[in-house]
């Protein structure tokens, strides 16, 4: 059951990474063979600005308390604010995975 | 860096304690790195991702969610984000991105955040009458990494330039980078230039007179499929050369000018060089990666 299950997981792997391999040619050419028009380049500078831009919408806004936290760090001591938090105060970073 | 600053850091992931453990030992990493299995905290700060719902699957090659048994469950998972507390529990600063590929470099969070400068690197690339000197906060740079890169012009005494966007009767201040596929580029942020009243002009007009710093962002485009190797490929051999550097340039003009006249407008090249530092794409062990739950 295991085995089938893992055997298909192989051939789809192998499925979409054919296809993968096709799309990320296809795009590495869009992405690097046009260096863009004009008009083009004012779109892109509009996308270019939504995309580095602060998600403003998104997260708790500077001014706002930050919610009281206690979570173990990687070797397994519960860390809060008071704990981490050097003179000046803390700076956290949230970040995706450790893991993939 | 933060630390010298006078600050505590700590990073937080919805990753399990052992995941953490066992990226920590393999990255040397010594700061604490926190434990969210749960996702509350990240929920809390309001920064988990909205694009994944409950059961959302995600194929880490191509970024795509999908339903294929192998990929990654990414349900809580957070928008890379930066939140800056003071020691009594308030937020002074925040950047969240929706950008799941692109990163603030700790020295860009400083110039942001607090406007504290931290040069990588600063070189001088004109030495007229107006002296030009390009700056950076970093000096090597990763995929997907976001940094500020500054121009610093030396007006002396009794000089003035124009501020930008000046109309075109005049030269006013600009930074121009030369089109490149391998970097996004902010707008530069130019300092408020002053208003002058000339003797030939009816209007006031924008100008500056002592030193002067603009600064832009600075992005090495993340190639989104890091992991597709024809696309990594392609990137390297446009975009990093024989001795590992990606490099960026730009053309400065300006007109440096008296009360009484004007000398020629110029046109300065700048050039900035940066280590590469190529993707991590390792892994946690498979025993310890996050499991699908219903």
């Amino acid at each position: 059951m295991c085995l089938i299950a893992a055997d298909r997981r192989a051939r789809h792997k192998i499925e979409s990474m054919a296809i993968r391999q096709t799309l990320a040619l296809i795009s590495a050419a869009l992405l690097f063979a046009s260096i863009s028009s004009a008009e083009e380049s004012k779109k892109d500078g509009a996308q270019v600005r939504k995309l580095l831009s602060d998600a403003s919408s998104i997260g708790l806004a500077a001014g706002t308390i930050a919610p009281r936290f206690a979570l173990s760090d990687q070797n397994g001591r519960v860390r809060d604010l008071s704990s981490l938090a050097g003179p000046k105060g803390l700076v956290l970073v949230f970040f995706r995975s450790a893991d993939w | 860096m933060f630390v010298q600053a006078g600050f505590g850091l700590a990073a937080i992931s919805y990753d399990g304690v052992p995941v953490l453990r066992e990226f920590a030992s393999r990255k040397s990493i010594t700061f604490p790195l926190l434990a969210d299995h749960e996702s509350n905290v990240i929920r809390a700060f309001a920064v988990a991702n909205q694009r994944y719902p409950k059961g959302t699957l995600l194929d880490i090659d191509s970024e795509r969610i999908t339903d294929s048994l192998g990929d990654v469950p990414v349900y809580g998972v957070a928008y890379p984000s930066v939140f800056i507390i003071s020691p009594k529990g308030v937020i002074l600063w925040r950047f969240v991105s929706e950008a799941d590929e692109l990163r603030l470099t700790a020295a860009s969070i400083l110039e942001r955040s607090m406007e504290m400068i931290v040069d990588g690197s600063r070189r001088s690339v004109s030495n007229g009458r107006v002296q030009v000197t390009v700056t950076a906060s970093n000096t090597e740079i990763g995929l997907g990494n976001r940094l500020l890169i500054g121009v610093e012009l030396q007006i002396p005494p009794g000089l003035h330039i124009y501020g930008p966007a000046i109309g075109r009767t005049y030269h006013g201040l600009e930074w121009k980078m030369d089109p490149s596929t391998c970097w996004y580029q902010s707008d530069p942020e130019y300092p408020r230039p002053q208003l002058m009243r000339f003797a030939f002009e009816e209007d006031e007009l924008p100008v500056y007179q002592s030193n002067l710093r603009v600064t832009r962002e600075l992005v090495l485009k993340p190639v989104l499929s890091a992991a597709e190797p024809s696309l990594f490929r392609l990137f390297q051999s446009v975009c990093v050369d024989a001795s590992s550097f990606v490099k960026a340039s730009a053309v400065i003009r300006f007109q440096a000018c008296t009360d009484r006249q004007c000398y020629a407008p110029e046109s300065v090249a700048a050039e900035w060089k940066f280590r590469f530092a190529p993707p991590n794409l390792e892994r946690a062990s498979p025993e310890l990666r996050r499991e699908f739950e219903q």
